[in-house]
């Protein structure tokens, strides 16, 4: 028995050792499992007992993420518990005035921000922009980086929740540049983000969600953000409306633009506020001519011409829809109809040359593509109203068919000598 | 002529019992019918007609129609645009699915209301339910067959809504499927089901629902078990049938106008990426639909089997004699609330996930079909 039970402690001291042995492992694989991505997010979470609020700041930041730690922009000892020792290497509430550079020391860096894809311009443009020079000449209250893209809780570009996703782009410019008193010590405006709001742009952005609508930043840059200049203008616009800046530089328009007297697009389309409806364009024609000029004129012309091909191919494309319903053929004249449209939607950028004669050329290719459709949609639509006169006879046949049977019920009935059954008054 | 009609008739005398079944058929033919035999009576027979109807423009149809996913859409197209009279054929088939529906359910108010159901014809009316399920699902298989963007995603709705039954729900929806979504295993199954399967039950259980009905004849408005033969009556033949005569040459030219003036829409081909907004089965099913949005799956599926499986039954529920409507309150009670809550549900099933504008003022008719204010989002 002796043996036996020395065996079993034996193996009982073998099994506890082995099951030490398992637990440690397991431990450390938990261990291992649990513990912080980096030595960055140690760092972060020691100064986090006494800075709550900057430590839930940076909860979805970039920066915690990419294992950024306060340390880096703000100095002190993360591996120190007490706070004097922690804080004795010049911990610091980063000024204002240093943001741009201290950032930069990364975002400038190309080896750093290589493996993110991300430019390393911002500061060169930044230092280049508005902002940064007013900031240069000692302007402390002047946006800079953090002002933008907060100061924790720096989220991607791509974040909805970012304040510099392009819905968020004009509530982020708006809060200095719609401060009115912030712009009046400055001598500047602050009604563009307001004026912003009612634009077609913004109509794109906030109604239709279209996040490639241009934003504040579109056209004034981001981290170069500079007031473009009237000689400029019809670049900045030109670089989404293509079409419409190739066809000004044939505009009367053109030449003063250069020179400096004419404000290119902004002259009638106004620079925040831009509208669409060519009657509100149409007054500004009043600004720099007489109602004698022959330009207003031209602009009514074009635009009655241009409302004419519209209207045509709206009555056109309504009647193609009902033939479709009603069941014809109609897929080669919507072909032909898409071509007209297409035709139609050049006279548009193409207006901006005032030039009628190049205004006509286009809407008589449109013109002529829908006569084609008018033509083949008559023939259809006669075809429908042969089918509509088909129920005359129809029903003509049909009626005497039920006089027919209710004539033979009656002379049934009279033949049996029967009286109308109960259920013919019901 | 005559020599030769008269031996013929010999010669399948001798082969089958030609005259037994004359006989028969002339005895139902000339039996009396009820003295309230009204136009309302007329309803069943129209019935047959759209199904006769249905059959033979199916027929058609089937010429050029090919149950593809790549050529479906396009053969219905053809259908449309190029084959001779091809529209109408298809309005004559899609507005006559509608009016087979109508029709039913006309058939089965005035038999309810008149108490028709009673004793001894029960299994008539059981029979008539079952017909009257197999052209909803008549109606839910021919839906996918155009394979445009609306019949793909109602058969979406739809076969999700059966995936939902216990026990058997998932398997019964592969059943459908033929896979986890609709497809072209999908279509071929509908196909077979819509042109083979149900035609013949259809047909079968239709002349089913005649034999009991003209063996029994039509009910009488007498008590149950003091049901008199009706003497003297009219008989079917000529009377009635003069009488449905009438009925159907003025429904037949209804059917025409409408099939002619409105012809059915052929929409976008299905696009299983393009998930429409709102998508909504047949009216038909719109009050399942949207009684189905107020409960939890399952109990929403069991809630909705419930007024068929009743409606099964009613005969043997409902034992009181009466068959007089003003005698049994409870019963018409209960008829008419049934009706009202299709209609109120189907309403609601109608409007909801719609903008509508009520005096003067706009709403927008939400899930569960409650109408609410707009509320516009201000711009950041």
């Amino acid at each position: 028995m002796e043996p036996r039970r020395l065996r079993c402690a034996t193996d009982l001291t073998g099994a506890v050792s082995s099951c030490r042995g398992a637990a440690a492992i397991g431990f450390c694989t938990v261990l291992f499992l649990t513990a912080p991505r980096g030595l960055a997010a140690q760092e972060t979470s020691s100064c986090a007992p006494c800075h709550e609020k900057e430590r839930a700041q940076e909860e979805k930041s970039v920066h915690l993420r990419e294992g950024v730690a306060c340390t880096d922009c703000h100095g002190g000892d993360p591996k120190e518990i007490d706070k004097g020792r922690a804080h004795a290497d010049r911990v610091k509430k980063v000024p204002h005035t240093e943001v741009p550079k201290l950032c930069g020391g990364c975002h400038a860096d190309v080896r750093r921000m290589n493996p993110y894809g991300l430019p390393t311009d911002q500061l060169s443009r930044y230092q280049t922009s508005r902002h940064g020079e007013v900031l240069a000449q000692g302007d402390t209250e002047v946006a800079t980086c953090t002002d933008c893209h907060r100061a924790h809780g720096v989220l991607s570009v791509k974040s909805p929740d970012s304040p510099v996703y392009p819905r968020n782009v004009p509530g982020t410019c708006g809060r200095c540049h719609g401060d009115e008193e912030l712009m009046k010590k400055r001598g500047k405006k602050s009604t563009a983000p307001a004026l912003y709001r009612q634009s077609v742009h913004a109509a794109l952005l906030f109604d239709k969600g279209d996040l490639s609508a241009p934003t504040c930043a579109t056209c004034h840059g981001n981290h170069g953000a500079v007031p473009p200049g009237v000689r400029d203008i019809t670049h900045v616009c030109g670089k989404c409306h293509v079409k419409e800046h190739e066809v000004f530089e044939r505009s009367p328009h053109f030449q003063p633009t250069r020179q400096g007297d004419f404000k290119g697009c902004v002259q009638c389309h106004t620079n925040h506020k831009i509208l669409k409806s060519p009657a509100d364009i149409r007054k500004k024609c009043g600004l720099c001519h007489d109602e004698d000029h022959p330009g207003p004129k031209r602009f009514d012309a074009i635009f009655a011409r241009i409302d004419r091909g519209e209207a045509a191919l709206r009555r056109t494309g309504e009647r193609l829809e009902e033939l479709t319903r009603a069941g014809f053929h109609t897929e080669d004249d919507r072909v032909l109809w898409e071509q007209a449209k297409t035709a139609n939607r050049q006279i548009l950028p193409g207006q901006h040359a005032l030039d009628l004669k190049t205004v006509e050329d286009l809407a008589s290719t449109a013109e002529k593509t829908l006569a084609e459709v008018d033509r083949s949609l008559e023939e259809k639509e006669k075809s429908k109203r042969v089918r509509r006169l088909a129920l005359v006879p129809i029903w003509g046949f049909l009626v005497v068919m039920a006089g027919l049977f209710w004539a033979k019920r009656k002379a049934v009935e009279k033949r049996a000598g029967s009286a109308p059954s109960p259920g013919d008054r019901e | 002529m005559n020599a030769l009609l008269r031996a013929t008739e010999r010669w399948m005398e001798e082969r089958f019992p030609v005259g037994a079944v004359k006989k028969f058929v002339s005895d139902q033919a000339t039996k009396p019918l009820p003295a309230h035999t009204s136009w309302f009576h007329t309803f069943g027979s129209l019935a047959i007609f759209v199904i006769v109807n249905q059959i033979v423009t199916g027929m058609l149809l089937m010429i050029y129609y090919r149950p593809m996913p790549d050529s479906a859409f396009e053969s219905v197209r053809f259908i449309m645009t190029k084959a001779s009279f091809g529209w109408f054929i298809r309005g004559l088939h899609a507005w006559g699915s509608k009016f087979m529906i109508v029709l039913l359910l006309l058939h089965i108010v005035r038999t309810f209301f008149m108490g028709a159901y009673k004793k001894p014809r029960e299994l008539t009316w059981v029979v008539g339910v079952c017909l009257f399920g197999i052209a909803l699902t008549f109606g839910f298989t021919g839906y996918l067959l155009p394979w445009n963007q609306l019949s793909y995603w109602a058969t979406t709705i739809g076969t999700e809504m059966a995936g939902a039954l216990p026990l058997v729900g998932v398997q019964f929806k592969r059943l459908l499927l033929g896979g986890d979504a609709v497809g072209g295993e999908t279509l071929s199954r509908f196909y077979v089901v819509h042109v083979i399967v149900f035609p013949w039950l259809l047909v079968g259980l239709t002349a089913l629902h005649v034999v009991l009905m003209r063996a029994q004849g039509l009910a009488t408005m007498d008590r149950v078990g003091e049901e008199k033969k009706p003497k003297g009556g009219l008989p079917f033949v000529p009377h009635h049938l003069l009488k449905e005569g009438v009925v159907f040459a003025i429904f037949l030219g209804f059917l025409i106008t409408i099939s002619i003036l409105w012809p059915p829409e052929l929409g976008e081909k299905a696009n299983p990426f393009d998930t429409p907004q709102a998508i909504k089965p047949e009216w038909y099913w719109l009050p399942t639909y949207q009684l189905l949005k107020y409960f939890p799956k399952l109990l929403g599926v069991l809630i909705c089997f419930l007024p068929p499986v009743v409606m099964m039954l009613w005969p043997f529920l409902d034992r009181t004699r009466e068959r007089r409507f003003r005698k049994r309150p409870i019963s018409v009670a209960i008829g008419i609330l049934t009706i009202m809550a299709a209609l109120v549900f189907g309403l609601l099933g109608h409007f909801s996930e719609t903008d509508i504008a009520l005096f003067g003022k706009k709403y927008h008719v939400d899930h569960y079909g409650v109408p609410r204010t707009p509320t516009e989002t201000p711009h950041p």
